[in-house]
């Protein structure tokens, strides 16, 4: 087409006008990316050295364009490189021969290179023409782009300059000119070894001015929120930057702006070196707080997730209960989130609120546990993971006990309940905590803090997942099992049947939680232990009996001896075959104070309130123990 | 006076034997099945005797409370047992039967005399354990016993008596030899010799 137009028109038009209509026409072509091979393989390359020559302003302007348009095309600045046209143009770029807006498209050919900052810059304070500058921005755009994650060349062109020309593009107030400032520096601040460089040479204050601009573009806010969120995963003094962070978010309320700055926070949160600063400063707790009310989804999970590690510190603890945060935390979690992530990241929060001793009683008098206890209700193993924790270690403690009793054992059995239908009880056991038999476990739980763990994707790790709430489950009934109350309540909520499905699975830490959870149920009121039988405690101890394990020996001889004084079950317990799982307990042990108990515990089954039981007497010959008897009383009586 | 010390003991060894409490409750337990007859037959396939023959170690050699506790519910267990027809026989085997007898016989307590007269009144019962009564050495004093005693034992000595002329004809003689030496005691024994004659 051009050619035809020159053919017909040629000889009518002045020769300037040609050369522009001509750079025009190859600046046009070469817009379109499809078309570089060709062009250059055609010499376009030199064409536009040639139209450059001319010094003419326009024509060269025009060239630049094209060039610009050329150079954005790795592949073909990369086949320019190899043809060895960089040579000559590095010569060009000179500083000292730079100097001409003619020669600054072959620096811009010099790609990714000092020698192109140095020239942009050049070009920016000397002429401060918006067209140049345009050009100069996209260029840097591009190459700042293309280098973004090769640190040392960034670090290169950081020292020559470029901060300088962006703050000139900057000064001329272009709202188009300054999302080329901000795409710029978000780019440069892909690697964060140069971050600290960066920050050093007045980055923030750049974002500051781009973030401050009333009429500026959303786009320019949105590269600014990206900017400072890249900074906060590594920069060490990180005041100014939530000034920065601050400041962005008051002056903009687009959602991808809120967006970055909440994962800047969450970034900032889970360094240790900065929770303690955001812990402690109420401005942040509230940003977090609107956040969590009012944001899209992942803003409310950063939202969340900043809270929660922020709750590890327990300053930071007592500042939200007295600002009355908590509470909104409270009623956010359970009524104004649908979200389970969010409910789950709350569960996390909730729990590290009460890991504050000094805190613990008024956050569960404001509501915390209940409604821990209420979110584990959702079908969620994170939840209920953690409500299940929470139960375990409130259960350690003899105050605390009263408090979870009534309707933390219900939960626990549930959550034990949805575990197992989940997981078909096909769980292993890889975390374990010491349990003594006859006394409370201690809580010895890591006080570890909840950070962002969303890796839990895995079928292994949901077992992992399961297994630890199986057994913070079974640990807490453990402990609240020594209560005296604990009898009914347990007997009633479906316990024996929790522990008759721990035993399914042949697993030794099953077996001694279930033993001792037994143990301890059989020291409740005398009248609930009768209870206990008729849920069917006897068959749980038949299976018990297999055991050869010390500690289950202790527990199941226990339990039974504590069983069989009450009057009421004695019958049933016969009924229900207990004594050869009695003596076939007596059979594992040579303890002579097991073997006095597990007897005692058979005479209490022969005897009633008056004298002997007729009935159960001949039931107990029936079941053939008398040689058991025999053996013991030969073997562990005293032979005189 | 001189006292010459003998050798300091470096450690004071404890008694390796077993657990009186075991044997207590043993016995508590067997006493209580004991009680129900319908088990009789099971215990003494189940071995139970070889329990009783542990408790009757206990007997005239009880020093603690447990240790009188299993003497007591041995003699009661042996008297229980003595019911049942089928397990006397077996019984009558064991040494322990006689350890218990004489037991009961000298323990000054009426309440055991009176299990014994029950004891022989049952084996006596049995058609061929009237010779095994009657050699048995304390068979005489026994019958000597029982005829000073309350109307009870009397009658059960009266009971013992012709059941033994009545099962086992061959030791009439003997018999009457023993009521002879009723005979040179007192007034009453008269009257009791009087008694069996009358049956005779």
């Amino acid at each position: 087409m051009l050619v035809r137009y020159q053919a017909e028109n040629g000889e009518e038009l002045q020769m300037k006008t040609r050369q522009i209509l001509v750079s025009t026409g190859l600046c046009n072509l070469l817009s379109d990316f499809k078309s570089h091979s060709i062009m250059v393989e055609a010499g376009v390359v030199e064409v536009l050295d040639k139209l450059t020559d001319l010094q003419d302003k326009t024509v060269s302007l025009i060239c630049v364009k094209a060039t610009s348009n050329l150079v954005s095309n790795p592949k073909i600045r990369d086949e320019i490189l190899a043809r060895g046209i960089l040579d000559e143009w590095m010569e060009v770029s000179e500083p000292t021969r730079a100097s001409s807006e003619m020669d600054f498209h072959k620096i811009l050919l010099t790609i990714p290179f000092p020698f192109v900052c140095r020239s942009a810059q050049t070009q920016l304070i000397n002429h401060k023409d918006l067209d140049i500058c345009m050009v100069c921005g996209n260029a840097l755009v591009h190459i700042s782009y293309d280098v973004m994650m090769k640190a040392e060349v960034v670090l290169d062109m950081v020292e020559n300059g470029i901060l300088n020309a962006v703050r000139q593009m900057n000064e001329i107030g272009d709202s188009r000119l300054n999302f080329f400032c901000a795409t710029i520096i978000c780019n440069l601040l892909f690697e964060s070894s140069n971050h600290e460089k960066l920050v050093e040479m007045g980055v923030l204050d750049i974002i500051d001015s781009l973030s401050s601009d009333k009429t500026g573009l959303a786009e320019t806010k949105i590269r600014c929120a990206a900017s400072l969120e890249r900074l906060s995963s590594s920069l060490t003094s990180v005041v100014s930057l939530i000034a920065s962070m601050s400041s962005l978010l008051a002056h903009s309320t687009v959602n991808n702006v809120t967006h970055y700055i909440s994962a800047a926070f969450f970034s900032l949160s889970t360094r240790q070196s900065c929770m303690h600063l955001l812990a402690n400063d109420r401005e942040i707790h509230k940003l977090l707080i609107a956040m969590m009310r009012g944001s899209e989804c992942d803003t409310q999970i950063h939202g969340a997730k900043t809270l929660c590690n922020l709750t590890c510190d327990e300053e930071c603890a007592g500042i939200l209960l007295e600002t009355g945060f908590v509470s909104d935390f409270v009623v956010i979690a359970i009524l104004r989130t649908n979200s389970e992530i969010i409910k789950e990241v709350c569960a996390q929060s909730l729990f590290n609120l009460l890991h504050h001793e000094k805190f613990r009683e008024e956050m569960v008098e404001i509501g915390v546990l209940w409604a821990l206890m209420k979110l584990s209700k959702m079908d969620s193993r994170v939840t209920q993971n953690i409500c299940a924790k929470v139960l375990f270690n409130f259960s350690c403690y003899d105050d605390m006990q009263q408090k979870i009793l009534e309707h933390g054992v219900p939960r626990l059995l549930q959550v034990s309940y949805r575990v197992r239908a989940k997981r078909g009880m096909n769980v292993c056991s890889f975390f374990s905590f010491p349990l003594e038999v006859a006394t409370k476990s201690p809580s010895n739980l890591p006080e570890q803090l909840l950070k962002f763990s969303h890796q839990i994707a895995t079928e292994k790790k949901e077992d992992l997942v399961d297994s630890n709430t199986k057994q913070f489950c079974a640990g807490a009934l453990c402990n609240l099992a020594f209560r005296k109350e604990a009898g009914q309540l347990y007997a009633k909520g479906g316990a024996i049947g929790f522990m008759k499905e721990l035993m399914d699975v042949e697993d030794d830490d099953n077996e001694i939680y279930c033993a001792t959870i037994l143990y301890n149920l059989s020291h409740c009121d005398i009248e609930a232990r009768f209870s206990l039988v008729q849920e069917g405690a006897v068959p749980l101890l038949i299976n018990l009996s297999k055991s050869k394990a010390e500690k289950t020996i202790i527990a199941s001889l226990s339990s039974m001896y504590n069983l069989s004084l009450c009057m009421g079950a004695r019958g049933e317990m016969v009924k229900d075959n207990i004594a050869p799982a009695m003596v076939a307990t007596l059979d594992h042990t040579s303890n002579l104070k097991l073997i006095e108990l597990g007897l005692a515990a058979l005479y209490h089954l022969t005897c009633k309130a008056e004298g002997h039981d007729a009935e159960s007497c001949a039931l107990l010959v029936k079941t053939g123990i008398m040689p058991s008897v025999v053996t013991l009383c030969m073997k562990f009586g005293s032979q005189r | 006076m001189t006292f010459h010390p003998g050798f300091c003991a470096n450690s004071i060894h404890q008694s390796t034997n077993g657990s009186v409490l075991v044997t207590t409750f043993c016995s508590r337990i067997l006493l209580n099945f004991t009680l129900e007859i319908s088990t009789h037959q099971r215990l003494l396939e189940d071995k139970a005797l070889e329990c009783l023959e542990i408790f009757s170690k206990y007997i005239g050699k009880s020093e603690t409370e447990y240790e009188k506790e299993v003497s007591r519910n041995g003699t009661f267990i042996l008297s229980l047992l003595c019911n049942s027809n089928h397990v006397i026989g077996h019984l009558t085997e064991y040494k322990l039967f006689d350890v218990f007898c004489e037991h009961m016989l000298y323990s000054q307590n009426s309440s055991e005399i009176l299990f014994l007269s029950q004891i022989f009144l049952n084996v006596a019962l049995h058609p061929s354990r009237g010779t095994f009564l009657v050699s048995r050495p304390y068979f005489e004093p026994m019958l000597n016993a029982f005829a000073l005693s309350s109307n009870d034992l009397k009658a059960n000595c009266v009971k013992i008596i012709k059941l033994l002329f009545e099962n086992d004809t061959s030791k009439v003689s003997e018999a009457k030899k023993m009521t002879g030496l009723l005979l040179t005691n007192s007034h009453e024994k008269k009257r009791l010799l009087c008694t069996i004659a009358r049956w005779q």
